[in-house]
């Protein structure tokens, strides 16, 4: 098994070959280190793997990484067992002649034979429809590429899996400063004295997180944990505030009421860098209602303390925060005192009814925050120029942070509940500044990005790619992808119903699929997503509709399912052709700042994988086969004129590739040109090798002078536009007042000059939702009648040592856990009169499911909970199909309503209705004994593609030095 | 010389970074393999550090502690004396408690006399098996410098864990207890171990109607 | 604690070897004839019994020369040395005593077979209880009981062979007598045993162990979401009080009530001695599983639970049926 250094420059990509692996002095022989980018979640930390004898004998943190710092998490030491897994795919399959979807009954095929039987499938549809093909993708961290293969195809039906993940946070961030928290920003917390964290568990970036939190434990900071769940880093806090799900948005408000009232508010910070002081023109009944009003050039008005009203940087920051005036005979107010006046209603005791909190609290907290951010700011001795030509002496910071993550977008009031917390942190002045919230590069970008989908429905057609990216930010209805009321993609992403669906809606498309809602597909590709499990929501109607036939025809409703995966996931069995992918110890891979970046807030980085092993002999790399795919069915981007493919690998594309011919920007930033240019430049065939030989990073910080403030930065702004992570040096306002969603409320009031829906639901939902400024609202599942029956409300956290559904098929982690019991505040079992132990019936409006009620202090009373994704379906995962996982776990998936009405074509998702995020945590339920002991809803077991794996009663990994497994 | 881990309370998530280096660095290393029994089934492996999670108090009033637990090298290690064999036995340079496999008999005695519950059995190679204190990392000359910390310590994200000579009173780990109240587990079972915990530090800021968190620890537990 | 086998086997019947001895002893300072070689012999073969089960629980009978490596400080290594002598001088004795021997040497030989089998049982005692992790065993009550009931059973046993090899009822009679004596005083300190064991049980608690004070803890997660049962025997579930309460009951009447009725009529029925030695084997057995599997160890904290109730295990298991298979289940 050993792999000699000849076969692994072969691995996978003939064009580039990786650095050469000399042994490191003094290491044993058979022995060597290989730097790459863990993929045991979407952290992506700097991993350094011992190879000894060609197995895995050692995974750790690469010391000096930007992201980790050296350090490594559970899951990613754990990359070893999940190399060996049993579960792992290890040729490509397809469903046996005459088997049933679904059983798992799959029979090993070539490559030959699978990738000629996928190209007939998609060379047809897009001869006559690409909008046929829906390629979603879950988990994966390449979708600068699958996006651009998407275009190419031509298909609008393309999207990752931000939908049902956290684009309420996305959204709410890039329409509020141009970056948002998770991969786009982050608390300093460094510097920070005070710190706030809502609704968060682990967060994407798991170990800086850590880091962060040891370092301001290390200085004594105070830590803020809003959660109904102390666990976790909650366990540290130093208060926990036990929110009720679904209220955030509540406390928020009236965190400012008293900010407002106590004139604890940086209003320096509101007036220069924030729209809070623009002009809003008060005109119901006409189409400017409620929009900023503008100068000729489209700058926004401000009124200056002499009544004169200037545009916006022509007041340098003296435009009142709280103002009338007449503009353009219309009366206009500013953004600022509209929000004053809402925050009338908001106070300490309002929110205490709805969130749990006692106001006294609220209060507190209120003060703390405010003080800390006004009082005690943090001062660099770093000097900087603003966009208004003003010179600053020194850096000046609010040592007050914040850090946020799905608890608050999980929700169908995450949007404004996000848009809240950001003008919160707007008030407090710590966007970008030392001690509070900052961005990580490319961002902070354009309020929205300028980035948007074609909107036309002529966009798309056969034979030919889609005009622009599938996924951008709309900044009106006139961008949204519908034709008249129809949505014009599978996942209504982009329509009405979701207008600002920036990372489309994954969660939609399996019964958009199934109903041929807005219009049917052929063929559904799935990769590195489990839909049919722990990623779904109704399940199971979900695995229902996968295998749903049309009674005439006896055809399935969705007539082709296609997954690529490495493991024998629960969706693998829902396929009727397989390919099997490598783990990413035996790829080349990137993470690019073109896609959800690696940066750190002091600057930008990237990273690659390489293959540190060789992949087995029947699996290929994901992006190899989709580039093979490309080339086959002569996609634009991926061929010349000729036809010729430009691009033999995926490893290949990444080096070559560059957002247009000659833009010198590419997939990769670091030692771009001759190995001598950063960021920009020709791309260098050699660069990958570059990157393996500076241990799989590039990392550049910025001068200090670049650090902060860089919305308005001058000098960051100008560095900026010269590597193009801007178009141009203008100053980013941020959108305290955010205009783009009065657009689209104008939209639901008729007033609209450009597109309009017609459906009055549809409009009203529009006026209800898409507020220019934050408030509170109910999720929607709250506002049904039987909310009553369900008084609980349901919720799942991250474990540290799971990945979704990806951690139970490795023998170490599964030892951690492998029991998702539900988690209750033991005086709540009381009242109902349930034990600790005993079994019960979970129960929602879609569905009922058992699970054994474990007791816990650390849980608010009206918050039931559990551990996301550790329940499997029995036969996946290379699992015995009585494992506890299968036997002892609850998937709340079961539970989680999809719609918010009855089913049928074109019905409401249970999602937020400005950005499609899926309401996971809004399922409410009402839990009562079981008369039965067991698991329910009894899944059967399907047929695993390893079976003999589970027979294994002893593993004793060793790596090299006996034999791996017995 | 006695070689200690510290941990910090007020720094540890319970992210199990420490449990699972432990195990990735030993299973393949000098002392290794730690097994797994009925991987794919009911699982129930071996494990020479442990993170409890602990939960004291009552709603809202709640703490959540999480401790991690290997080997404390005990000063008057408790599991050496009884030992018949000699296997186990405290080194006198560094004060770290091994077994040595070869002349282990696997009475399990000596899982009996530890108060701590970190030795474990290998039913397959018939010895007891527990945390090294990565010896094999810290006089591995062959490791850099900087890599010659044991594993746990290396790994762990909040850097909760600091590794050093309790005997030395300039070390840092020295520093921390004296100056943190460090304390340890068990401290009238008479084990004097050397691994210490820092307890958590009382809740800062104004205070005023606070939720408390965590007891803290009173002065003088430390052994 | 996970009752093992081997040693639940070596210490019934290294104590029951004693009180053999023990009998033996009386037997020949009240000038009893006896068939004293076969007695002797039944000392001789407990005692291997005992030794042979023990070494069964060493793992790696090769190295069990290393074993005396330790005398200074290890009780085990002590017990091999003097449960070895005990075999040794047993073995001679049998053989000295083949045939009539001198009454004078008799004695002199029984009391030195004596003293070892005490020192013995004692050094095995102290295995047990000289561990202040092992809450419930630390202490010399440990001592009093272990060495106590390995008398009693042997003397018994002792008793019930004198009876079937026809020893007249008038010789009997002050053994009998004795053997109530016995089992009274031995129930007394059992039963202080088993309180010893309760408050042992009640005062372990997190907060005690963890040097925080207040509570009261529970203990969510032991590191694996379930207890390491297989590869650390302290892990073994706390017994549910209603099979313990039945337990114990079980084993104080076939330890001592139904043995001294037993004794009662085996003066009139020598039969009723082969009833009276299995009765006590079972009764000692039983003692012993019980002295293992109701034991509380200082690390069952860490491992099973944290103060309010112990649940047999963190480990929700589907049926109760299941539960109780999975305790019983050991490693492999
Ligand atoms: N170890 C590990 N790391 C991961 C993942 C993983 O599976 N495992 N998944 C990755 C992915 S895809 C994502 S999206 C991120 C998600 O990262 P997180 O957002 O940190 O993950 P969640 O588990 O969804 O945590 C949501 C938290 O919000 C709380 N919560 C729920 N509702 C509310 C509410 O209304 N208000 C407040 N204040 N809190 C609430 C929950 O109790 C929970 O603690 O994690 C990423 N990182
Ligand atoms: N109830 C509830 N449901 C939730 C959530 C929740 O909080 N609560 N969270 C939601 C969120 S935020 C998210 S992001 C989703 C995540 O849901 P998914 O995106 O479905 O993520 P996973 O379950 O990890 O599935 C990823 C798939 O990728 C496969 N895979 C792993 N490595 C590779 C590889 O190298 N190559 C290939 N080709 N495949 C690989 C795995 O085998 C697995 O089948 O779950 C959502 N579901
Ligand atoms: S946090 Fe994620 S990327 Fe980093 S080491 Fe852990 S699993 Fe790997
Ligand atoms: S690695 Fe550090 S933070 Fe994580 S459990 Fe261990 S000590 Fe705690
Ligand atoms: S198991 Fe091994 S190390 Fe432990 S006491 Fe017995 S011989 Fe010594
Ligand atoms: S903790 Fe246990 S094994 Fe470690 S030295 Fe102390 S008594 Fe021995
Ligand atoms: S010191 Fe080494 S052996 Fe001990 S717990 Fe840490 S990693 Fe494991
Ligand atoms: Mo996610």
């Amino acid at each position: 098994m050993e792999n000699s250094e000849l076969e692994l420059a072969n691995v996978n990509d003939p064009v580039v070959a990786p650095a050469p692996r000399r042994p490191q002095p003094g290491a044993p022989p058979g022995e060597r280190r290989v730097h790459t980018t863990c993929y045991m979640c979407a952290c992506r930390c700097g991993i350094e793997v011992t190879v000894r004898n060609g197995q895995v004998r050692f995974i750790r943190g690469t010391p000096g990484h930007p992201v980790n710092r050296g350090v490594w998490c559970a899951k990613g030491g754990s990359g070893i067992m999940t190399q060996y897994s049993p579960a792992r795919l290890s040729t490509p399959l397809m469903r046996e002649p005459g088997a049933p979807r679904g059983q798992g009954r799959l029979v090993p095929v070539d490559w030959e034979t699978a990738l000629t039987t996928l190209e007939g499938w998609l060379r047809e549809i897009r001869r006559t429809d690409p909008a046929r093909l829906a390629f979603f993708t879950g988990r994966d961290q390449m979708q600068a590429f699958t996006g651009y293969w998407a275009q190419q195809f031509g298909t609008p039906n393309w999207a990752a899996h931000g939908g049902f993940c956290s684009v309420n946070m996305a959204a709410a961030g890039m329409y509020s400063v141009g970056g948002s928290f998770w991969e786009f920003g982050w608390p300093d917390l460094e510097r920070a004295r005070w710190f706030m964290l809502l609704g968060v568990a682990e967060d994407h970036p798991s170990n800086p997180l850590k880091l962060g939190l040891g370092a301001l434990k290390e200085r004594g900071g105070r830590l803020v944990v809003v959660n109904p769940i102390k666990s976790g880093y909650g366990a540290l806090a130093d208060e926990w505030v036990p929110i009720r799900p679904g209220t955030d948005g509540a406390l928020l408000m009236a965190f400012m009421q008293v900010l407002v009232r106590e004139g604890l508010y940086d209003a320096e910070y509101l007036r220069r860098y924030t729209n809070a002081p623009a002009l809003v023109y008060q005109a119901p009944g006409t189409p400017y209602d409620g929009r900023l009003a503008v100068a000729d050039d489209g700058e926004w008005l401000v009124a200056l303390p002499s009544g004169r009203v200037v545009p916006f940087m022509e007041a340098r920051g003296h435009g009142m925060l709280e103002a009338e005036a007449v503009v353009n005979g219309r009366r206009a107010v500013s953004a600022f005192s509209l929000f004053r006046r809402r925050l009338q209603e908001a106070d300490p005791a309002w929110a205490a009814g709805i969130t749990g909190i006692p106001a006294a609290t609220i209060e507190r907290l209120a003060r703390e925050m405010g003080e800390t951010a006004l009082h005690h700011p943090v001062v660099l001795p770093i000097p900087w120029t603003d966009g208004y030509g003003d010179h600053h002496r020194e850096t000046v910071g609010r040592p007050v942070a914040f850090h946020a993550m799905r608890g608050l977008a999980a929700h169908t009031n995450g949007f404004q509940t996000i848009r809240a917390l950001f003008d919160l942190m707007m008030m407090l002045g710590t966007i970008d500044t030392p001690g509070g919230f900052r961005y990580k590069s490319p961002y902070p970008k354009p309020i929205p990005p300028r980035v948007k989908p074609a909107a036309d429905p002529a966009a798309y057609g056969p034979g030919r790619p889609a005009p622009a990216p599938l996924l951008g930010y709309p900044t009106s209805p006139d961008d949204l992808l519908v034709d008249g009321d129809r949505p014009l993609r599978l996942d209504e992403a982009y329509s009405w119903r979701y207008p600002l669906a920036a990372h489309g809606a994954i969660q939609n498309v399996i019964r958009n699929a199934y109903h041929g809602w807005p219009y049917p597909i052929d063929t559904l590709l799935i990769y590195m997503a489990n839909l049919a499990w722990n990623s779904s929501w109704n399940t199971m109607a979900t695995r229902a509709m996968l295998t749903a036939t049309d009674p005439a025809t006896g055809a399935y409703r969705i007539p082709h399912v296609v997954v690529i995966d490495a493991y024998d996931s629960e969706t693998v069995a829902f396929a009727d052709l397989v390919l099997p992918d490598t783990t990413y110890l035996e790829r080349w891979d990137a993470a690019s700042l073109r896609d959800r970046p690696i940066s750190e807030p002091d600057g930008p980085a990237d990273s690659i994988r390489q293959p540190v092993l060789n992949p087995p002999p029947g699996v290929r790399p994901a992006g190899d086969v989709l580039v093979e795919l490309a080339n086959r069915l002569g996609l634009p981007g991926f061929t010349d004129e000729a036809g010729r493919p430009r691009f033999k690998t995926y490893a290949d594309f990444l080096t070559r590739w560059e957002t247009a011919p000659g833009s010198g920007v590419g997939i990769l930033a670091g030692w771009r040109g001759e190995g001598d240019r950063q960021l920009t430049g020709p791309p260098n065939p050699h660069q990958l090798r570059a990157y393996a030989q500076h241990q799989a990073y590039w990392y550049h910080p910025l001068p200090e002078g670049l650090r902060f403030y860089r919305h308005v930065n001058h000098a960051y702004l100008k560095w900026a536009r010269e590597v193009r992570f801007l178009a141009d040096d203008d100053p980013i306002i941020l959108h305290f007042y955010s205009d783009v969603l009065q657009t689209f409320r104008l939209a639901g009031q008729g007033l609209w000059p450009g597109k309009q829906p017609r459906d009055p639901a549809l409009r009203r939902r529009l006026l209800e939702a898409f507020d220019p400024l934050p408030g509170f609202r109910p999720p929607l599942e709250d506002a049904r009648e039987d909310a009553v029956a369900y008084p609980l409300r349901l919720l799942t956290q991250r474990p540290m040592t799971h990945y979704h559904s990806w951690g139970s098929q490795n023998a170490w982690l599964r030892q951690l856990l492998h029991e998702a019991p539900l988690f209750m505040n033991p005086a709540a079992a009381r009242a109902l009169g349930l034990e600790d132990g005993q079994w019960v019936w979970v129960e929602s409006r879609v569905g009922r499911a058992c699970a054994r009620l474990r007791l816990s202090e650390a849980v608010e009373p009206g918050t039931v909970w559990t551990w996301n994704a550790i329940a499997k379906g029995p036969g996946s995962w290379g699992l015995h199909p009585e494992a506890p996982e299968a036997r002892r776990a609850l998937l709340v998936n079961f539970l989680v309503p999809d719609l918010l009405g009855n089913p049928g074509p074109g019905a409401p998702f249970n999602n937020d209705p400005v950005t499609a995020q899926a309401g996971w945590y809004d399922a409410r339920v009402r839990v009562y004994p079981a008369e039965r002991p067991g698991p329910w809803p009894q899944v059967e077991a399907r047929e695993p593609c390893r079976p003999e794996a589970v027979r294994w009663r002893r593993l004793a990994y060793t790596a090299g030095r006996r034999a791996p497994v017995r | 010389m006695q070689w200690t881990i510290i941990t910090d309370l007020n720094k540890c998530v319970g992210c199990k970074s420490c449990q699972v280096s432990c195990k990735e660095h030993n299973t393949a290393g000098a002392f290794g393999p730690l097994p797994d029994l009925d991987p794919y089934q009911e699982p129930d492996g071996m494990w020479w550090n442990r993170v409890l999670t602990i939960e004291a108090g009552t709603f809202p009033h709640t703490g959540v502690l999480y401790l991690p637990k290997a080997c404390m090298h005990c000063y008057d290690a408790p599991c050496v004396p009884v030992c018949p064999t000699g296997a186990s036995f405290k080194r006198e340079d560094n004060g770290v408690v091994l077994v040595d496999y070869d002349t282990c008999v696997g009475c399990q005695l000596c899982l009996w006399a530890c108060p701590y519950g970190v030795r474990e059995f290998d039913p397959h190679e018939g010895v007891v098996k527990k945390c090294t204190l990565c010896i094999d990392r810290l006089e591995d000359e062959r490791l850099p410098a900087a890599e010659r910390i044991p594993a746990c310590v290396e790994s762990c994200p909040t850097r909760a864990r600091v590794f050093g000579d309790l005997d030395d009173p300039d070390s840092e780990v020295s520093h921390l207890v004296q100056a943190r109240q460090g304390f340890t587990l068990f401290p009238e079972l008479g084990a004097r171990p050397a691994v210490h915990y820092l307890p958590r530090r009382p809740v800062p800021g104004s205070g005023a109607g606070r939720v408390p968190d965590a007891p803290e620890v009173p002065e003088g537990r430390r052994a | 604690m996970r009752p093992p086998w081997s040693l639940l086997g070596m210490t019934v019947l290294g104590g029951a070897a004693g009180g053999v001895v023990l009998g033996l002893f009386t037997d020949a300072w009240r000038g009893l004839v006896v068939p004293y070689s076969l007695l002797d012999l039944l000392a001789l073969l407990l005692t291997a019994a005992g030794g042979a089960a023990a070494f069964t629980h060493l793992h790696h009978p090769r190295r069990a020369r290393y074993v005396l490596r330790r005398l200074s400080s290890s009780w085990l290594s002590r017990e091999v040395l003097t449960t070895g002598l005990l075999g040794v001088a047993l073995t001679a004795a049998a053989v000295a005593s083949w045939g009539d021997a001198a009454p004078a040497f008799q004695r002199a030989l029984d009391s030195g077979l004596l003293v070892l089998a005490l020192v013995a049982l004692w050094v095995t005692a102290m295995i047990y209880a000289s561990l202040p992790a092992m809450r419930s065993w630390y202490g010399p009550l440990t001592v009093v009981s272990m060495v106590g009931i390995g008398l009693y059973t042997g003397w018994v046993w002792h008793l019930a062979a004198l009876a079937l090899a026809g020893v007249p009822a008038r010789a009997l009679a002050p053994l009998r007598d004795a053997t109530w004596v016995g089992a009274a005083a031995l129930a007394g300190v059992k039963a202080l045993q088993v309180r010893h064991f309760a408050d042992a049980r009640r005062r372990l608690t997190l907060g005690l162990g963890s040097g925080l004070p207040l509570g009261p803890y529970r203990l969510q997660d032991p590191g694996t979401g379930r207890p390491p049962y297989r590869t650390q025997t302290q892990a073994w579930p706390d017994l549910d009080p209603g099979c313990r309460r039945s337990g114990y009951a079980v084993s104080f009447a076939l330890l001592f009530l139904v043995p001294a009725l037993l004794a009662g009529t085996l003066l009139a029925y020598p039969a009723a001695g082969i009833a009276l030695a299995v009765v006590a084997l079972a009764g000692a057995t039983g003692e012993r599983w019980l002295f293992f599997a109701d034991a509380t160890h200082s690390s069952k904290l860490w491992l099973i639970g944290g103060d309010e109730e112990r649940a047999p295990s963190r480990v929700a298991a589907p049926a109760r049926v299941l539960a109780f298979l999975e305790r019983y289940r050991e490693g492999g």
